[in-house]
C-alpha cells in the first residue's frame, strides 16, 4: 500500500483510463448544457475529469461533501434513498449522482442544461461507469428514473 | 396585461414614429446591429432595405476597417444616393446592440445635423 | 385525451401546428420533444416567449451579458408574486426600460425558435392549462412571420458556413494566428475570441455572453472569413463503452481492467508539498469532517485519517 497520498491521487488522475474520460466527454456531447464533469470516490478523491476551467480536486471533495450531506439527510428525514443533489445557481447547476456507495459522478452545466436528457441519460452512464469502476450498483428499482 | 407591460407595445413606434417630424426623415426602422431582425419601423420604410442584409453591411464595413488598422468602435454610417442619405447609426447595448436606420431627404436635409439628431435619437430610443 | 390537452390540430410539421393555433387565437404552450426540445407559449394566438436549452431565456441574456446584476436580478423575483408578474416587476424596478425589454423578448422569441429548429422535432403536445410566461412579449409575435425569420435563418447560415445543425454542435477553436499584423480584432469579435476555448460550441458561447445563438453564430462565420478561428469537428460519440474487462493483462500491456479507486491512506505528514497542485488544502481539510460524518456505515474503510 502507498503511504503517500499524493503520489496515489496524482498517479491515479495520469493513468485515469481513457474509458472514463470517454464517458465524460460523450455525456457532454449527448446533453445539451453540460460543460464539465467527473468521477469521485464517495469520500472526495478525484478519479477521473473532464474540465476545463473548474479545479477537478476541489470539484471532487465538494461533491462527496453534497452527496454525503444529502444521503445523511434523507436518512434523517425518512425519504428514501437519494437520486441526486442538485446545486442550483443562477448561471447553471452542479449535478452530483452516486455511483454505487462507494463513487460519484458530478455533472456540471449552464442555466440552460437540459435537465430532462440529462435525467435520460444518466441510469446508463452510471451503469457503464459503475462497471469501469468495479462498483456494484444496488438492483434496479421500478421507477426509478 | 398590466399597464408597464402595455407600454412595451408602443414604447419604441412611438420613439420612431416621433423622430418623423425631424426635416428631411422619411423613413426610419430599429433593427438588432448583427442579426438585421426588425423591431419597429415608422413611415415609409421600403428604401431602407432587408434588416440582415443592412446588419450585414454594417459587419463588413467594421471588419474592413478593423482590417485595416482603423481603431474604436462604428457609431454610424451613410451611403448617399441621388435623392437619398442612408443613415445607419450604432445603438450601442450591452451584447450585440442595435441599428437605427434611417432614409432622409437629400434635398431637404442638412447631413450634419441630421447626424447629430439621429445620434441623439439613438441615445433615447430605448429610454 | 387527459383534460390537459385540447385536440391538436392535425399538422404535418411545427410551422403548420403554429398557424392553426393562431388562427384558433390559442392561448397556452406547446411542448416540442426532440433534439432540440423546448416549448412556446402563445397568447390569443401570438408567440410571447420559446423556451429552450439550445438558447439562452430572457434572463438568462439579462444576467450573463450584466445588463441588471444578480442581487437586482434576486429582488426582482422577490417582488414578482400574485398577479404581479416577472415582468412587472422588472419594470417596476426602474432598471430595464419597456422597449429595451420589448426589443430582448422579440429576440429571444426569433432565437429559441431559430434553435429549435435545427433539427427535426419528434413530436409536440399542447397544454391550454399552461402558466403564462414570468417574462412574456406584449402583445407577441406571429407564428407565420417568426416562420419566415427562422427560414431566412437558417438558408442564411447554410451560405455563410455550412449545414447549421452541425455548425451549431462544432467546438469553436481560436486560430493560432489570429488576423494580420496591425489588423484589430472588432469588440464584439473579441468578447467572442474570450468565451473560444476549443470546447464550446456556439450555444455555450452564446450562453456565456447572453447573447443569441444565432448572432454568435453569423458572428463566427464572419470570424472565421477573417481568420480568427479554425473549427474543430464535434469529436465523434463512439459506440458505447465496452465493460467487459480483458483476460488478465500481460506486464507490458496498459492497466486494461476495472480502475480501481483511489484509498485514502494514513499520511506521513500533512505538509504542504503532500497536497496536489492547485489543491485548495483549507477546503480539503474542512469537507474532511463533512464526509466523514456523512458516510454511510459498512463499506467503506474507516473515515480520512490524515492528521
Amino acid at each position: 500500500m502507498n503511504d503517500n497520498p499524493v503520489t496515489e491521487t496524482t498517479m491515479t488522475t495520469a493513468t485515469a483510463p481513457h474509458a472514463l474520460i470517454e464517458e465524460l466527454r460523450s455525456l457532454r456531447e449527448r446533453v445539451m448544457g453540460v460543460s464539465e464533469s467527473a468521477v469521485s470516490t464517495a469520500d472526495g478523491l478525484l478519479v477521473a475529469a473532464d474540465t476545463a476551467t473548474t479545479q477537478p480536486e476541489s470539484l471532487a471533495a465538494l461533491s462527496a461533501a453534497a452527496l454525503g450531506l444529502g444521503k445523511r439527510t434523507a436518512q434523517e428525514v425518512g425519504i428514501g434513498g437519494i437520486r441526486d443533489v442538485t446545486t442550483h445557481c443562477n448561471a447553471g447547476y452542479a449535478v452530483v449522482l452516486a455511483i454505487g456507495e462507494q463513487a460519484l459522478l458530478v455533472v456540471l452545466g449552464d442555466e440552460g442544461m437540459d435537465l430532462a436528457a440529462l435525467r435520460r441519460e444518466t441510469p446508463a452512464v452510471i451503469q457503464r461507469l459503475a462497471a469501469l469502476l468495479d462498483v456494484r450498483l444496488p438492483a434496479a428499482e421500478p421507477g426509478r428514473v | 396585461m398590466s399597464e408597464a407591460e402595455g407600454k412595451q407595445v408602443n414604447a419604441v413606434e412611438v420613439a420612431l414614429a416621433g423622430m418623423l417630424g425631424s426635416p428631411g426623415l422619411v423613413g426610419v426602422a430599429l433593427l438588432d446591429g448583427t442579426t438585421g431582425l426588425l423591431h419597429a419601423s415608422a413611415g415609409q420604410t421600403g428604401a431602407i432595405g432587408p434588416g440582415a442584409d443592412l446588419a450585414d453591411l454594417a459587419a463588413l464595413v467594421t471588419d474592413r476597417l478593423g482590417t485595416a488598422g482603423a481603431e474604436g468602435e462604428l457609431e454610424s454610417f451613410v451611403v448617399t444616393t441621388t435623392h437619398w442619405h442612408h443613415v445607419m447609426q450604432a445603438v450601442p447595448q450591452r451584447g450585440g446592440g442595435l441599428l437605427l436606420c434611417a432614409v432622409l431627404d437629400r434635398a431637404s436635409t442638412n447631413l450634419a445635423l441630421a447626424l447629430r439628431d439621429m445620434a441623439e435619437h439613438a441615445r433615447l430610443v430605448l429610454a | 385525451m387527459t383534460d390537459r390537452q385540447v385536440a391538436d390540430p392535425p399538422a404535418r410539421n411545427l410551422p403548420a401546428l403554429l398557424q392553426a393555433l393562431s388562427a384558433q387565437g390559442f392561448t397556452g404552450s406547446v411542448r416540442v420533444h426532440g433534439p432540440s426540445a423546448g416549448s412556446l407559449h402563445l397568447r390569443e394566438g401570438l408567440v410571447t416567449e420559446v423556451r429552450t436549452p439550445g438558447a439562452p431565456s430572457t434572463e438568462a441574456r439579462l444576467l450573463r451579458s450584466r445588463r441588471i446584476s444578480e442581487e437586482h436580478w434576486n429582488r426582482v423575483c422577490a417582488a414578482a408574486h400574485g398577479e404581479r408578474s416577472l415582468s412587472a416587476a422588472l419594470l417596476g424596478a426602474g432598471q430595464v426600460s419597456a422597449a429595451e425589454l420589448a426589443v430582448l423578448c422579440a429576440d429571444t422569441i426569433h432565437d429559441g425558435a431559430f434553435a429549435m429548429a435545427l433539427t427535426k422535432p419528434e413530436g409536440w403536445e399542447t397544454d391550454a392549462t399552461a402558466p403564462p410566461p414570468g417574462i412574456g412579449a406584449v402583445p407577441g409575435i406571429d407564428p407565420g412571420s417568426l416562420t419566415e425569420v427562422v427560414t431566412a435563418r437558417l438558408a442564411l447560415l447554410t451560405r455563410q458556413w455550412g449545414p447549421p445543425a452541425a455548425f451549431a454542435r462544432t467546438r469553436i477553436v481560436p486560430a493560432s494566428r489570429p488576423g494580420a499584423p496591425g489588423s484589430r480584432v472588432p469588440p464584439r469579435y473579441q468578447d467572442i475570441l474570450l468565451s473560444v476555448d476549443g470546447r464550446r460550441t456556439p450555444r455555450d458561447i452564446a450562453f456565456m455572453l447572453g447573447r443569441g445563438v444565432y448572432a454568435v453564430m453569423l458572428d463566427l462565420a464572419r470570424m472565421k472569413a477573417l481568420q480568427l478561428l479554425q473549427s474543430e469537428t464535434p469529436e465523434p460519440v463512439g459506440p458505447a463503452v465496452s465493460v467487459a474487462p480483458r483476460s488478465a493483462p500481460t506486464a507490458t500491456a496498459p492497466p486494461a481492467g476495472p480502475v480501481p479507486l483511489p484509498r485514502r491512506t494514513p499520511a506521513v505528514a500533512a505538509a504542504p508539498t503532500g497536497t496536489p497542485p492547485g489543491a485548495n488544502t483549507s477546503l480539503l481539510r474542512e469537507l474532511r469532517g463533512l464526509w466523514s460524518t456523512a458516510a454511510p456505515g459498512g463499506d467503506q474503510e474507516p473515515g480520512p485519517t490524515r492528521t
